[in-house]
């Protein structure tokens, strides 16, 4: 009896371990992307893709959503750390645990009426209106004029992102869940 | 309510949208549309009186800078170079490394250039009757 406790415990260490090497990964290949969209005219703003936030979408819906805070933390903390900017954290903490809350309280309640298309795509949206809040405070000045060019850029973002965790779900072998 | 598996089911076995997505997508995207229109268009024509005001740290500046006489002028001790060129308004020379705000121009009232790194904010205002703080435009006021 005990042994199998330590296995399972032993078994979601191994996969919160997996997701967030898979969400830090992903930073650093949205790092480098990131010269290349600013290249487009308009993205001004130091528009993101949120890849990472692909592994924190599968951990909530693979494995509940106590893995997926933790996921989301470690990607926050370390993913600050990755990309050199401490101060990123204070944008990115309240926005993706905003986003992510919507997204859990629409994955709980409102699936499967909507798909996990729209949840990533709401969550994308949350995302940017608390990270402009968070902009808008720290500068003193409204910045939602920035709203409509990011919500473009975000909502492909999510449209991406949701279909990507779709078909991860869907091609997931079930022995490992 | 379902169950953690029988979730799983439903999208291994589901199509990866819905009707009430396409819903979903068709409401974003006029509200989108919409939303921009007024931001970037905004009902308002820029005045002669229009100014160029800078903010920093959410401090306003004391120079202001017509938006109808052109020039190049030094912001913040050399942070950046703002320049005013036939009623548009452009950043260049920003010390802040990234560099974005060098891609926005402004032509009318309450647009704004942002330069986060070094928490600057140009802003065009209409001048002898500006659109101030107390318009009702800070959500969080």
């Amino acid at each position: 009896m005990r042994k199998e406790t330590k296995n399972i415990a032993a078994r979601r260490i191994t996969r919160l371990a997996l997701l967030t090497a898979a969400a830090l990964i992903l930073t650093l290949v949205e790092n480098m992307l990131a010269p290349l969209l600013n290249l487009i005219p308009g993205f001004a703003f130091g528009v993101r893709m949120g890849l990472p936030n692909l592994a924190v979408l599968a951990a909530l819906v693979l494995f509940g959503p106590i893995d997926m805070i933790a996921v989301l933390a470690a990607k926050c903390l370390l993913g600050a750390l990755f990309a050199g900017s401490p101060t990123a954290l204070m944008y990115s903490v309240p926005a993706g645990f905003f986003s992510f809350g919507i997204q859990y309280l629409l994955y709980k309640f409102v699936f499967p009426k909507i798909s996990l298309i729209s949840i990533s795509l709401a969550g994308a949206i949350v995302h940017n209106v608390v990270q402009l809040a968070v902009a808008s405070l720290v500068v003193g000045q409204d910045l939602f004029v920035l709203f409509p060019i990011m919500l473009i850029a975000s909502c492909i973002a999510g449209l991406f992102i949701g279909l990507v965790v779709f078909f991860t779900v869907k091609y997931f072998p079930k022995k490992l869940l | 309510m379902m169950k953690h598996a029988e979730k799983i089911d439903a999208i291994k076995k589901g199509r990866p949208l819905r009707v009430a997505d396409y819903i979903f997508f068709v409401v974003l995207a006029v509200a989108i549309a919409v939303g921009s229109y007024f931001i970037y268009f905004p009902p308002v024509a820029t005045p002669d009186t229009a100014v160029v005001a800078v903010y920093k740290d959410g401090e306003k500046l004391d120079d202001e800078y017509s938006l109808f006489t052109n020039g190049e002028f030094t912001i913040d001790n050399g942070a950046l170079t703002l320049v005013i060129e036939n009623g548009a308004a452009f950043v260049k020379n920003s010390q802040c490394g990234d560099r974005r705000c060098h891609r926005t121009r402004i032509t009318r009232p309450n647009q704004k250039i942002v330069c986060l790194p070094q928490s600057l904010v140009i802003r065009i205002e209409r001048g002898e009757k500006k659109l101030s703080d107390d318009d009702g435009i800070h959500f969080y006021a």
